[in-house]
């Protein structure tokens, strides 16, 4: 997989270049990562919670990556159904052994995909 | 940049007071937003809150000072010397007074608490242990270095000083 480079981003937001730079970092050190967690990047990376928020969704707008939405199941791990507004999310969903839960009290939790 | 993180520490009080409509808290919340042409907004609360769930800031693991890891290496070293003296000085021929044994142990039991608390959160200890007073198992669960001090020196006690 090729390396990934933001220069030409951080040259159009200057203002996020710190951050650009720690995801452009992070994301060479996990080549392989398809999907991205905020909460993951925020402990692996030393980008504050708004620069991350703010840095992610530039790099939606750009194209880089794909905003999701999942819900955690009562066993605390995401359900694999992914929603493009929290709004979509039903009042019960599957959980990974399509035994269904009911989503009330569960996380909704913004998830990134690599765009290849 | 602070109004967004005032906003996701509202959405996030709001959650803990009803925590059963969770979903639907945020689902009104991001409703609402979008309604008032402010879906960008709602997208960047919505992650911070995510980030701030998933690592909350007052996390007592994140929280601890730097210097208290080197703080904890100083009085490991320090009771490491304290002990080796005594061993050095016992080979001399001047050995600890039975008077002393306790205190001994208590100094064994505090270094090993300060030092211990820079490097652990908790400590559990269960087995066939004499208590001090009665021959009953014992098992221990406490915290950080007040549990270090008291499994060492209840330790150090029972096979040192009784």
């Amino acid at each position: 997989m090729s390396r990934i480079n933001f220069d030409n981003l951080i040259n159009e937001h200057p203002e996020s270049k710190r951050a650009l730079r720690e995801l452009e970092g992070w994301l060479n050190q996990h080549e392989d990562a398809t999907v991205l967690y905020p909460s993951v990047l925020a402990r692996e990376t030393r980008i504050d919670p708004v620069s991350l928020a703010v840095t992610l969704t530039l790099l939606v707008k750009e194209g880089v990556l794909r905003r999701v939405y999942k819900v955690t199941t009562p066993n605390g791990v995401l359900a694999d159904d992914e929603f493009d507004d929290p709004r979509q999310i039903p009042e019960q969903l599957p959980d990974r052994r399509q035994h269904y839960f009911p989503t009330a009290e569960s996380d909704v939790v913004p998830v990134f995909h690599k765009v290849a | 940049m602070d109004e967004l993180l005032a906003e996701a520490r509202e959405l996030h009080r709001r959650i803990i007071q009803d925590p059963q409509r969770k979903r639907q808290i945020i689902q009104e919340f991001y409703d609402e937003k979008v309604k008032a042409g402010q879906r960008d907004t709602a997208e960047l609360v919505l992650i911070i809150l995510n980030i701030e769930m998933a690592n909350p800031p007052n996390n007592p693991s994140q929280g601890a000072p730097k210097w208290l890891q080197k703080a904890g290496i100083a009085f490991g070293a320090f009771t490491l010397l304290f002990f080796m003296a005594i061993v050095l000085l016992g080979i001399a021929g001047r050995e600890v007074p039975p008077s002393t044994k306790f205190a001994l142990v208590a100094v064994l039991g505090l270094g090993s608490a300060f030092s211990a608390s820079a490097w652990i959160g908790s400590v559990t200890l269960s087995g066939d242990l004499a208590s001090p007073k009665n021959q009953k198992p014992l098992f221990v669960t406490a915290a950080g270095g007040f549990a270090t001090f008291i499994i060492v020196f209840i330790l150090g006690y029972s096979l040192y000083i009784r």
